[in-house]
């Protein structure tokens, strides 16, 4: 059987200080992206262009537009985090200095 | 080769691997920074609460019309060509955060921070609901009963009703907030609305009711980078170590070690902090100042008032906790004028008075051409060569405009058709253009200037010009 070896030692923060720090960058940087493209972009033009047989008012464009980039950014996030956990078999030197 | 490989999910287990974060359940004090804060509160609360519902020359004064693509702040409507404005704004905003952290520390945590304004807001229901510090512990520590189950049932709906109205607030900004009353009058609100409403509420409801001191601890990024823009110079709260030490408690009458400063002989063995913990109980993020500064600290002043009420109760003089800098500290001058200040204030007010002159010279007209896909010329009368194209022109301000359309500079070409068009305020036209080149005129590409020119002599109206290309046969016959 094999069981990953993972330390604690530096993931000993509170949990939502661990699940903030996944979501609310990840979330920040979607609301800045969402804001960059749909100022260049008219959802309904995207629309026209994508789907359009689908009926999408701008309104729901824009939330959709919102929840695709953090999805990206999210999974981003989630990715860094899993490559930064310590691992046991690297050791971690001195994390106070 | 098909195993499976058994895989363990080490961090489910939350009394191991998580620190468990005391609840801070904090005292309420008064004080006249208390009353600032106060005053701070009501007022951003207040402009967030009622601004949607003002007017300005009969429309919402600040809405960010996302459905119709235009922004309206008191009585300037915006574009999203206008895009830029909005990125210099954000640029200026957080520029004015390095000038008055440089300043006076973290002033925006402590009076200013939406984390902090509504964290106080719901703090505020909760103690009207739970009562006061002790009452709220006592409540905590409480089996499970009757009265506890209605206490705490009635702070959460008086939580959620005001989360939903925050949440509705914020989507008013969006979309006209009256319109939208409506809507949720008649039970008929629009999916995304619904959506963001609830969306918004639940996140004003977590951070503020919940979350609280660990947004500030745990994820915020200004509190990491904070420590780049202090100086020596900057305002921090800070407990007089020489003073306080040694901490202790003391029979009432006993003179302060400030009054033994001018007197020979020894100093007595207690300072002037009484160890009562009051400062510790009112911090809103549990810290204890006395142990100096430290990231946790979000600046509200709280301890200062705390402490000064007991240095009153003493009859000790106030300020053993204060706003002071780390050179009045160690005895030196502090300046508010330095580098540092004098930097952010120049580039920040450059910075706003370039805005300003734009935002007074932007050009109300939004023009640009779009040569006709079909075929690159055409035949016209007599020989001649026709091309057509497309003028799209955005009337970006509410006043009707008159302008007049002709060609710039020396071209043997003709504008066919309509010159004098007629706009309505924030119309977007589509007007066809067609330009011809007499028989043998013009030959190859050839680059032409549309100019538009108000028909109001003095007016400030906007001239704009485009640039396109008239294309005719090489070799004219
Ligand atoms: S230490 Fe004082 S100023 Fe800092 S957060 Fe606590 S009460 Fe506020
Ligand atoms: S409130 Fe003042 S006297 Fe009381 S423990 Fe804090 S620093 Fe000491």
């Amino acid at each position: 059987m094999i069981a990953p070896r993972v330390s604690a030692s530096t993931s000993r923060l509170p949990l939502a200080a661990r699940v903030g720090a996944v979501a609310w960058p990840s979330f920040f940087a979607a609301g800045v992206a969402t804001m960059v493209f749909f100022a260049v972009v008219d959802p309904d033009r995207l629309a026209t262009i994508t789907w359009p047989t689908l009926n999408v008012s701008r309104g729901v464009g824009y939330t959709l537009g919102f929840f695709m980039f953090w999805v990206c950014t999210l999974a981003s996030s989630l990715f860094t985090s899993l490559l930064l956990k310590p691992r046991g078999d690297v050791p971690v030197d001195d994390e106070n200095a | 080769m098909n195993e499976r490989i058994p895989l363990q999910l080490v961090d489910g287990d939350e009394g191991t691997l998580y620190a468990r974060q005391p609840k801070v359940y904090p005292r309420e004090i008064k004080g006249r920074f208390q009353r600032l804060r106060n005053a701070a509160v009501l007022w951003l609360l207040g402009m967030f609460y009622v601004f949607p519902w003002l007017n300005w020359d009969g429309r919402q004064m600040v809405l960010f019309d996302l459905p119709h693509r235009k922004f309206y702040i008191l009585g300037l409507t915006f574009w999203p060509q206008d895009f830029f404005f909005m990125a210099w704004l954000l640029i200026m905003a957080g520029l004015s955060l390095f000038f008055f952290t440089a300043l006076a520390g973290r002033l925006w945590c402590g009076y200013a921070c939406p984390q902090t304004v509504w964290t106080e807001a719901f703090l505020w229901i909760e103690r009207k609901i739970e009562g006061d510090r002790n009452q709220r512990m006592r409540l905590d520590k409480a089996p499970w009963g009757a009265k506890k189950f209605a206490r705490k049932g009635l702070k959460q709906l008086a939580w959620i009703a005001f989360a939903l109205w925050t949440g509705f607030t914020f989507v008013g900004f969006f979309t006209p907030i009256r319109e939208l009353a409506g809507e949720v009058a008649h039970f008929d609100l629009g999916g995304w609305e619904m959506f963001w409403i609830a969306f918004y509420g639940f996140a004003t409801y977590g951070n503020a009711g919940f979350l609280r001191e660990q947004v500030c601890k745990y994820m915020c990024p200004y509190a990491r980078f904070q420590g780049a823009m202090f100086d020596r110079d900057t305002l921090i709260i800070s407990y007089d170590e020489p003073r306080g030490e040694d901490r202790g408690h003391r029979k009432r009458g006993t003179p302060s070690v400030l009054d033994w400063a001018d007197k020979d002989g020894e100093r007595p063995a207690l300072g002037d902090c009484i160890d009562c913990q009051a400062c510790v109980q009112v911090c809103p993020t549990g810290i204890d100042i006395r142990n100096g500064l430290q990231v946790g600290c979000i600046a509200c002043a709280a301890c200062i008032d705390a402490c000064d009420a007991i240095m009153d109760k003493m009859a000790y003089p106030r300020g053993l906790i204060r706003y002071t800098t780390e050179h009045a500290m160690e005895g030196k001058p502090s300046r508010v004028l330095r580098v540092r200040t004098l930097i952010y204030a120049t580039v920040l007010l450059l910075l706003a008075g370039a805005f300003a002159w734009s935002i007074g010279h932007r050009s109300m007209l939004l023009a640009e051409v779009l040569r006709d896909r079909n075929a690159l010329w055409r035949a016209g009368p007599a020989g001649s060569v026709e091309n057509s194209y497309t003028l799209k022109l955005v009337n970006k301000s509410d006043q009707p405009m008159t302008l007049t359309l002709s060609l710039d500079g020396d071209t043997p070409l003709v504008l066919v058709g309509r010159q004098r068009l007629d706009i309505a305020g924030g119309e977007v036209a589509s007007v066809p253009v067609t330009l011809r080149a007499p028989a043998g005129s013009v030959h190859g590409r050839q680059r032409v200037t549309l100019q538009l020119n108000s028909t109001d002599p003095n007016a400030s109206q906007p001239v704009a010009d485009v640039t396109t290309a008239f294309f005719a046969p090489s070799d004219s016959p």
